[in-house]
């Protein structure tokens, strides 16, 4: 269980040699767009189970962050999904992840692939039943940089 | 509290840059380490380590380049040996001591805002014809704890 925020093996290579070595990864656009995980492989930075499918949850609008200040940022809107149509979750199962993920355009208009850049925890594990739905509030997602 | 690291401005840039609200970097940084200077008895601003790297040692000091390599497995180390300018003066006395390094993006000394600032293992002093040399690998950074 990932008990705080993680940035992907990938994007923590591309920053560090963006700021201090040579930049070698030229990201088009760094907005990010948001998704939920019921299982993550940390060794691999990827869920191994989502709601109902992989890249189910992943809402299309990007979500908006604050300026940063003293190294962290919040996400400034509710984050809203539509109403589940079937159960996310199993029996006993939980909601444990928030994934943050950047988008690339894909081979055909409106056909994009997403590339999982962060984790963070759902506080508190959260289940999602058929009817239900899933609402992150302003300041829910938190990232906070520290290496103190 | 101390805050060695990478410093809040860094962190807030990367923040910025990376999370929705920015454009990534993709220029070339040169960046230059710089020696910390502290006095025995007074207090250190760790917030902003202003007073460490505005009282630079004396005479012909200047920082030093640093050169980078690539990351590997979430860390990036100096891949030159990191030399400084051999002191034609003493730059410590008994009561100035240098403690730390900053790493800055500007070889500018008046400029005291350091991108990273790391502690040296023990105190160094440096007087007229000595000089500091730091290894390559010396220097690891990361953006969580090593």
């Amino acid at each position: 269980m990932v008990a705080r925020f993680m940035i992907s093996p990938k994007l923590t290579g591309t920053i560090l040699d963006d700021t201090f070595g040579t930049p070698t990864e030229n990201y088009a656009s760094t907005d990010i767009y948001v998704g939920l995980g019921i299982n993550f492989d940390e060794e691999a930075f990827e869920f191994t189970k989502e709601p109902v499918s992989k890249g189910f949850t992943i809402v299309p609008a990007p979500c908006i962050f604050s300026e940063p200040a003293n190294g962290i940022i919040r996400n400034t809107n509710a984050i809203k999904w539509p109403k589940a149509t079937q159960d996310w979750t199993g029996i006993g199962e939980t909601i444990n992840y928030i994934g943050l993920y950047y988008r690339f355009d894909g081979t055909t208009a409106g056909n994009y692939t997403y590339e999982l850049v962060a984790v963070l925890p759902l506080m508190p594990p959260e289940s999602v039943l058929a009817n239900e739905t899933m609402v992150l509030n302003p300041n829910a997602i938190q990232l906070r940089l520290s290496n103190r | 509290m101390a805050k060695f690291g990478l410093q809040t401005i860094y962190l807030n840039d990367i923040l910025t840059r990376y999370f929705g609200n920015g454009k990534p970097n993709t220029n070339y940084n040169e960046l230059y380490v710089g020696l910390g200077l502290t006095q025995e008895g007074s207090d250190v601003n760790m917030e902003t380590f202003n007073e460490v790297f505005a009282g630079q040692p004396l005479g012909n000091y200047q920082r030093a380049r640093v050169i980078f390599g690539k990351s590997n497995d979430g860390v990036i180390t100096n891949s030159n040996e990191i030399v400084f300018t051999t002191a034609s003066e003493d730059w410590t006395d008994a009561t100035h001591k240098i403690e730390m390094i900053g790493i800055f993006n500007t070889q500018d000394y008046e400029n005291v805002t350091p991108l990273v600032v790391l502690p040296l293992p023990k105190y160094e002093s440096i007087i007229k014809g000595e000089t500091i040399v730091l290894a390559p690998d010396t220097i690891q950074l990361s953006l969580t704890d090593l």
